[in-house]
């Protein structure tokens, strides 16, 4: 299997089967370019993830290696948040500074599996609190004024199930 | 000086470049830019840094490169400091977001500015709108919009779970508290589906870009036709309008209609004024045509013909679904078909589920005459036994040899003593390759892999 060397943002070296670093849409388009098939000594530089993100981004590529492709977003098509994959929920059971990271990481290096199951891991986190709870749960300031904060609490009365 | 221009794809006049600093607004377009740009510099060994946010160089897009090689490199993520769901940048917020429903986002408004914005964001992308009510289960509406073909499907489209949004039965009696908020919230809505009480004027007052409406279950309780009138002059008052749908719509006549003649696709059912009427408003541009429960004879069908020869010019769908006529004599409803076939002949798309002037499959022959048409949608069930043309022996049914998609439905029960018509089917549609099955009642009629394997060209098979 050939190798290609990636360098973390920190400047930590990770050498990955070229397929695991192919399951990134932004290296596959780098290597495809460079006609890079296995490691010719010079590391990619991966901008923005440092090495111990990168890490937890190889390891869910690696296990993740042989599962189909991904289908494209369909604005119709019927959004789930509790189909992730006992695997990933385990993985993803990070602390919340991380899980953003990787939610950064998938993002920049396009790699839709991941981004999916972080993003639906955040959206259940979400999901079924109280605003109040939600600003707990994630330490955000309610900037609202009170006068707003009713004006918007009264905008969503049509909508919102009691 | 060298001097990089950042376009969509990638980085000009300024080459050869031995090393880039990028920065842009957002830290987003920072991580695109420099995986980008390193690819598009592999011979030139280009080192690609990424330069922290900063506010004085943002005015301008033309960098000097020169100058930002001097610039101090503040590439990310040294920093250990923990991240919060606040640093992530709205991309990514909008990725998290769009994994509630309507339903949920709205109601994520109150969090804070930040999460307010970004749902404003997504909603202002929205272009289909699908409201409904929760004291209406939506079964007879699905059951309605299933007789659109599949290719149509311009009505289930929206029904998926993208634009779905429930209003609410405590504001019932209120429907302008929602009708005032949705444009606000979704100001560039083009398909709209209502299932709910709504004040219309309002929606379609702010809404006057719609190019999709289909109103659904509205019956005008209070009487009021004064209200009515103002909904239909704001109907006839949406220039972009060009696919509008009545169903079940059980107020007033309609009179007057300008709207119909722009239109490209109209359907209308259970209507009971005159039909005659509504069908000659439709202009040539009309591309599909879709009639559900509404009585319609011979005479009618000959009236439109003749009052309007024009509609029969651009239209390629026709669904024809439960029309009834006190006709019963198998020449008048041969007739009918036939002045269909002879007329509408740009068809493609023919349903003519539970209509029983063309279910009995000794009409089907007529169907030959529409040269174009590939998808059949009927159903075998209304057969009278007095009508057998094809049942004496050695008679062999026409083919008809454009169908290639072929939609069955057996009404049940089936009883089984018509096999003979069964058999025929795959004689009379020799070149079916997509072929749908609805209520194949295995007990009594073939295995259907037997069957199945009648039709020659089959590719496809879905059987519900």
């Amino acid at each position: 299997m050939p190798i290609i060397k990636l360098l973390s943002s920190d400047e930590e070296p990770f050498e990955v089967d070229v397929d695991i670093a192919r399951m990134s849409i932004t290296l596959r388009t780098m290597l495809d370019d460079l006609g890079i098939e296995e490691d010719d000594g010079e590391p990619i530089p991966v901008q923005n993830v440092n090495s111990s993100i990168l890490r937890k981004v190889i390891q869910w590529c690696t296990y993740h290696k042989n599962d189909p492709p991904t289908p494209d977003d369909d604005e119709q098509r019927e959004k789930r948040t509790d189909d992730i994959p006992s695997w990933d929920a385990d993985f993803l059971k990070v602390d919340q500074g991380t899980l953003f990271e990787i939610i950064l990481a998938a993002n920049y290096l396009d790699i839709k599996g991941l981004l999916d199951v972080t993003c639906k891991t955040v959206a259940n986190m979400i999901r079924g609190k109280t605003p109040e709870e939600i600003r707990k749960t994630f330490n955000i300031k309610n900037d609202f004024t009170p006068q707003e904060e009713e004006q918007i609490r009264r905008e969503n009365e049509w909508c919102e199930e009691k | 000086m060298i001097f990089a221009k950042w376009t969509r794809r990638k980085v000009v006049g300024a080459r050869p470049i031995k090393q880039i600093y990028l920065r842009s607004r957002t830290e987003q377009k920072q991580n695109g830019l420099s995986a980008r740009l390193w690819k598009q510099r592999p011979q030139q060994q280009v080192a690609v840094s990424v330069l922290a946010h900063e506010p004085t160089l943002q005015q301008q897009q033309f960098q000097p490169i020169g100058n930002l090689i001097e610039t101090i490199d503040l590439t990310r993520n040294q920093s250990t400091t923990k991240m919060h769901l606040d640093d992530l940048d709205n991309d990514c917020l909008i990725l998290v977001f769009n994994q509630f429903t309507l339903q949920q986002l709205i109601s994520l408004r109150i969090v804070c500015r930040r999460w307010e914005t970004v749902v404003a964001l997504i909603c202002r992308g929205r272009r289909s709108l699908h409201l409904f009510s929760s004291i209406e289960d939506g079964s007879l509406y699905r059951q309605f919009v299933k007789h659109y073909d599949d290719e149509t499907k311009f009505v289930i489209d929206i029904v998926g779970n993208g634009g779905n949004l429930l209003i609410l039965d405590n504001t019932i009696d209120r429907p302008e508290e929602s009708s005032y908020i949705l444009p606000k919230l979704f100001p560039n809505v083009r398909k709209l589906v209502c299932r709910c009480r709504v004040d219309l004027v309002l929606l379609l007052q702010s809404w006057p870009q719609l190019e999709y409406l289909c109103l659904y279950m509205l019956a005008n309780g209070n009487g009021d036709d004064e209200r009515e009138k103002l909904v239909w002059t704001h109907i006839n008052s949406l220039k972009c309008l060009k696919s509008f749908h009545l169903f079940m719509y059980r107020c007033g006549t309609i009179d007057d209609m300008p709207v119909l003649g722009r239109l490209e696709q109209f359907s209308l059912s259970y209507y009971f004024g005159d039909i005659v009427s509504v069908l000659t408003k439709l202009g040539p541009g009309i591309r599909r045509l879709y009639l559900d429960y509404i009585p319609c004879n011979l005479d009618q069908l000959k009236q439109l013909i003749e009052i309007q020869p024009r509609l029969a010019d651009g239209l390629t769908h026709l669904t024809v679904v439960n029309i009834r006529s006190n006709q019963s004599t198998i020449e008048d409803r041969k007739q009918f078909l036939r002045l269909i076939c002879m007329n509408f002949i740009h068809i493609t798309h023919l349903d003519v589920t539970f209509t029983n002037q063309m279910s009995l499959i000794e009409l089907l022959p007529e169907l030959v005459r529409l040269k174009k048409l590939t998808k059949l949608k009927l159903q075998i069930s209304c057969i009278l036994p007095e009508f057998t043309i094809h049942r004496s022996a050695n008679q062999r049914p026409k083919p008809i040899e454009s169908i290639k998609t072929l939609y069955l439905i057996f009404c049940k029960p089936y009883d089984g003593t018509r096999l003979h018509y069964l058999d025929k089917i795959p004689v009379i549609f020799p070149n079916v390759e997509e072929l749908f099955i609805q209520s194949y009642n295995a007990d009594m009629m073939p295995p259907l892999k037997t069957y199945l394997s009648q039709f020659r060209c089959l590719r496809k098979t879905n059987l519900e």
